[in-house]
């Protein structure tokens, strides 16, 4: 479904993304994890068109969207949320949602007087269907900067599913989460994969990851080292040097 | 009354040039072209009617339009860039129209005359209301009910999707594109609305005024475009017509007496009212107690009736009052502000509380503004301040 | 266009306009100063300037004393005076309301214009120079002493400023928390402090500047005000938002394209021509010369 070829991205002297190729097979669950830097979140803004990329390709079912725009990138089906979570804060819940109706099938449903006044009937439907999904109907009109922290991730998620799309491109989401909210958001996931969606997943929980992924793809210095499922990646002794760490001491460096 | 309609009429235009600004701030671009808008509004509507000879309310639907046309070409390089280099850029734009229109002359004959803009001299002669009989009640009337109807459609605005999305894209736009916002069909967007409003607001402006030059465009009217939302509060309408009443009402008009040191106070005033109250009169309002809010509802209501017996006593007031200060000139409108002034500080233990909302209320904010910075309670949220 | 202009008229408009484009240089570093730091925009800046200009020669009315230290008074009070409003305008505004930061200082503009309005009733003083009359010729052409001086003050207060930022710990504070406040704060540095200082660096750039545009000009007039404002933020942007490179080398840049359009164009024009080059370079390159690029929009 979402193919990578040879991408690269450079900022000034920094290679951050160095000639990565990836696939993600549809309604497939990957993770893509590594080390601080190793140019994860750079390669998701790439997919969803935050920034350009300095070489490489981009295709999504088919289409090339090396350099479509974020919001063009939406209207082909693809969703994000962000790391450090960029929310309206001063907007209400529902109007965090209301913002985000914009997916293709939604514009259909209202010509362009309907879309900029009231919206069309099918658009409040999605509001409340993802304000239920996410479980924050009771608190629709509370400002969004006003909420607890995990409600925040929960109505971040809602305000990317609003757009319908066909893969999910999730920016560290269990960062910040205790135990519990990580069980609830694996659960949310597997609800979501359910549902047909295809997820790439930037992740440093390792419980979230290695339980959830169906492949994981892992970044070291923006090359991929390697790639498998959970089981055999955390086998991987290249991973394990750079990133996850060896079970016993033996041969590591002394600390100073 | 010849005061009260020109004030009403000057309120009516600064409102419908504030609330253009206010679309555009919405989308947290700080806009300086407003002015050069209302200019290009101003003299095609003024050139449409007086040599044209077109009738009013079509020539101002093409002032508001060929403004919007502008502000559309302009807004796409424009909007390229953010922030100050925004702000700048329309600087600029601003003072090029102001530059074009310095340096256009084009007249025709009309009878005895040549009538038309010519260059450093301006438009003289946009005599289309007293040529076609309007009083100044109508031309009042006329303003205000535009004004009404732009506050009206700015309002309904920012209730519907389109002010949500706005004010998205003030917020966080990236993260407003990233769900799916197109950022310039938004942001040209709202700034060719900007453009309209402030066009017709232009274009009621040359017409009520009569002679218009290009220093009238220049950057300080720009400057209380911005101000009226911003001191306002960007959240609700009112708030801007309720910083042109008290930037335009009390400080320009009611303290006229202070002649020379109005200026002064002006530049301090505003200095004080951002320190106090940096969301604006609006948030201020919201923050108010009922108690307060009954006060400012009377106190306004006060000074209504205050107003309205003096108009009708008008002249021996005046005189009673000269002649106690042993001065002469002062007129009643001033005596009328100032009376309500003492009234009010008098009826009143906290101080001067007044029409406008911000003084009492900024005063607690002021002073836990002092008590925070010097070590204060923790219970406060946080502000930030550099 | 070039018709009744020679080349040696278009070379000493160049040159004239290089040199004194060195108070907008100036003018632009203290501009970008400011920005660098708080990440706002000081509207007063120009008002700033101008007003230490006053004060230096209200102190020179007084006592006679050389030029020189005419300057360098109108320098210091203008350090004063930015110290005024960095408390009248940032120190008490939460950083999360920009806008209410920047109708203060339009607020300070005001009132500071005002104020030496009264003051001087209105009317324009004349400024001395330095070198006035001097006059350094090859032939036709010449280079003006007066400029040539503020040419070469422009510099050493470039450097001094140069070092001041990269060889002081309070230069290096400041720079410190231009990047990273938090951090800054957590180190033990005094934000408010430090920021304070920022704003009386900036102030004594300005007065300089101040001084330098009075010299040049030969009056003083509160109508200076706002086409240095002007000037300022244009060049500001066409050298990159808080850039002090850049705003040096743009500040060269529009002081030169200004004087040539005065020279083969007339005076009302002249200002049009600098909107266009405004225009120019925020079609081609919105972030200025040094700017630093952030995402795309």
């Amino acid at each position: 479904m979402l193919d990578l070829r040879a991408l690269t991205k450079n900022f000034g002297g920094v290679v951050a993304v160095d000639g990565l190729d990836l696939t993600v097979e549809e309604g497939k669950i990957v993770a893509l994890i590594g080390p601080n830097g190793s140019g994860k979140s750079t390669t998701v803004n790439l997919i969803a068109g935050i920034f350009p990329a300095s070489g490489g390709a981009i295709t999504f079912k088919g289409q090339d969207i090396t350099d479509k725009l974020p919001h063009r990138t939406l209207e082909c089906g693809i969703a994000r949320t962000f790391q450090n979570i960029r929310l309206f804060n001063e907007l209400s819940v529902w109007q965090n949602l209301w913002v985000a109706q914009n997916a293709p099938e939604t514009r259909k449903s209202q010509n362009f007087l309907k879309r900029w006044m009231s919206g069309s009937a099918l658009a409040r439907r999605s509001v409340e269907e993802e304000l239920a999904f996410a479980d924050l109907a009771d608190k629709r009109d509370e400002l969004a900067g006003n909420l607890a922290f995990g409600e925040q991730r929960r109505l971040e998620l809602a305000r990317s599913l609003a757009a319908k799309p066909s893969l999910l491109l999730l920016d560290e989401p269990a960062a910040g989460m205790n135990l519990e909210e990580v069980k609830a958001l694996d659960g949310r996931l597997r609800k979501l994969q359910e549902r047909g969606i295809t997820i790439l997943l930037v992740e440093h929980v390792m419980g979230l990851v290695m339980g959830i992924a169906d492949r994981i793809a892992v970044l070291n210095f923006g090359r991929k080292i390697a790639e498998g499922t959970p089981t055999e990646v955390q086998a991987d002794e290249l991973v394990r040097e750079a990133y996850l760490g060896t079970p016993d001491t033996s041969t590591s460096q002394a600390a100073p | 009354m010849q005061f009260w309609y020109g004030l009403a009429q000057l309120v009516g235009v600064h409102t419908i040039l504030g609330l253009s600004a206010y679309v555009i701030l919405q989308t947290g671009q700080v806009s300086m072209a407003q002015a050069g808008f209302l200019a290009i509004g101003a003299y095609v509507s003024g050139m449409l009617t007086t040599m044209g000879g077109w009738h009013i309310v079509p020539a101002l639907l093409v002032g508001g339009v060929t403004a919007a046309v502008v502000a559309t070409i302009v807004g796409f390089p424009a909007l390229r860039v953010k922030g100050l280099m925004f702000v700048v850029a329309t600087i600029a734009f601003g003072e090029a129209v102001r530059l074009f229109w310095f340096n256009f002359t084009y007249q025709v004959k009309q009878g005895a005359d040549m009538v038309g803009p010519v260059g450093g001299e301006g438009f003289k002669q946009i005599r289309y209301f007293p040529a076609n009989g309007w009083t100044d009640l109508d031309r009042a009337l006329f303003i205000l009910g535009l004004m009404a109807i732009v506050m009206a459609g700015v309002w309904w605005l920012d209730r519907s999707r389109v002010g949500v999305v706005l004010r998205a894209v003030g917020e966080d736009d990236l993260a407003a594109q990233s769900v799916g916002v197109n950022l310039t069909a938004v942001k040209v967007g709202a700034f060719a609305i900007s453009g309209f409003i402030a066009g017709i607001g232009g274009s009621l402006y040359s017409h009520y005024t009569t002679h218009i030059e290009h220093l009238n465009f220049g950057i300080v009217l720009a400057t209380f475009a911005i101000a009226y939302p911003i001191v306002g509060g960007l959240h609700n309408v009112f708030g801007t017509l309720a910083a042109v009443i008290f930037i335009q009402g009390f400080l320009v008009e009611g303290l006229r007496f202070l002649g020379d040191w109005r200026n002064l106070l002006f530049g301090a005033l505003i200095v004080v009212a951002m320190n106090v109250s940096p969301r604006g009169f609006v948030s201020v309002y919201r923050d108010l107690s009922t108690y307060w809010r009954r006060r400012v509802y009377s106190g306004a209501i006060f000074t209504v009736v205050l107003i309205i017996v003096g108009e009708a006593a008008g002249g021996e007031v005046v005189a009673f009052v000269d002649g106690l200060l042993g001065r002469s000139g002062l007129q009643f409108n001033h005596m009328a502000w100032i009376a309500f002034l003492v009234v009010m500080a008098v009826w009143s233990w906290r101080g001067l509380a007044i029409l406008i909302v911000m003084i009492p209320a900024g005063l607690q904010r002021l002073s836990g503004v002092l008590r925070d910075s010097l070590g204060g309670s923790a219970a406060r949220r946080p502000r930030r301040t550099a | 266009m070039f018709g009744d202009v020679s080349f040696l008229d278009l070379l000493q408009a160049i040159t004239d306009g290089l040199l004194f484009g060195a108070t907008y240089a100036i003018i632009g570093t203290g501009f970008a100063l400011i920005f660098g730091v708080m990440h706002k925009i000081n509207l007063a800046y120009a008002a700033t300037s101008i007003a230490g200009a006053y004060v230096s020669l209200a102190f020179a009315s007084l006592i006679p004393m050389p030029a020189i230290v005419v300057f360098l008074i109108a320098a210091i009070a203008s350090g004063v005076v930015g110290y005024l409003i960095y408390l009248t305008c940032f120190r008490f505004i939460p950083t999360a309301s920009p806008l209410a930061t920047l109708m203060a200082t339009v607020g300070m503009l005001i009132l500071i214009d005002e104020v030496i309005v009264h003051e001087t009733d209105g009317m324009p003083q004349p400024y001395p120079a330095l070198f006035d009359n001097v006059m350094i010729e090859i032939g036709d052409y010449g280079l003006r002493g007066d400029l040539l001086f503020i040419f070469g003050l422009s510099i050493v207060a470039t450097v001094a400023l140069v070092i001041f930022l990269y060889r002081t710990r309070l230069g290096v504070a400041t720079r410190a928390v231009a990047q990273q406040p938090v951090a800054a704060q957590l180190c033990g540095i005094s934000v408010q402090r430090t920021n304070g200082t920022t704003f009386i660096m900036s102030g004594l750039l300005g007065g300089l500047a101040g001084a330098m545009t009075g010299a040049a000009v030969g009056t003083l007039s509160p109508l200076l005000t706002l086409p240095i404002t002007i000037k300022g933020l244009i060049v500001t942007v066409i050298g990159g938002l808080g850039s002090i490179p850049g705003a040096i080398i743009a500040g060269l840049l529009v002081g030169m394209f200004e004087n040539v359009a005065l020279a083969l164009r007339d005076v009302q024009e002249r200002d049009l021509y600098v909107m266009l080059l405004l225009f120019l370079f925020l079609a081609v390159r919105p972030l200025g010369i040094f700017g630093k690029s952030s995402s795309r929009d």
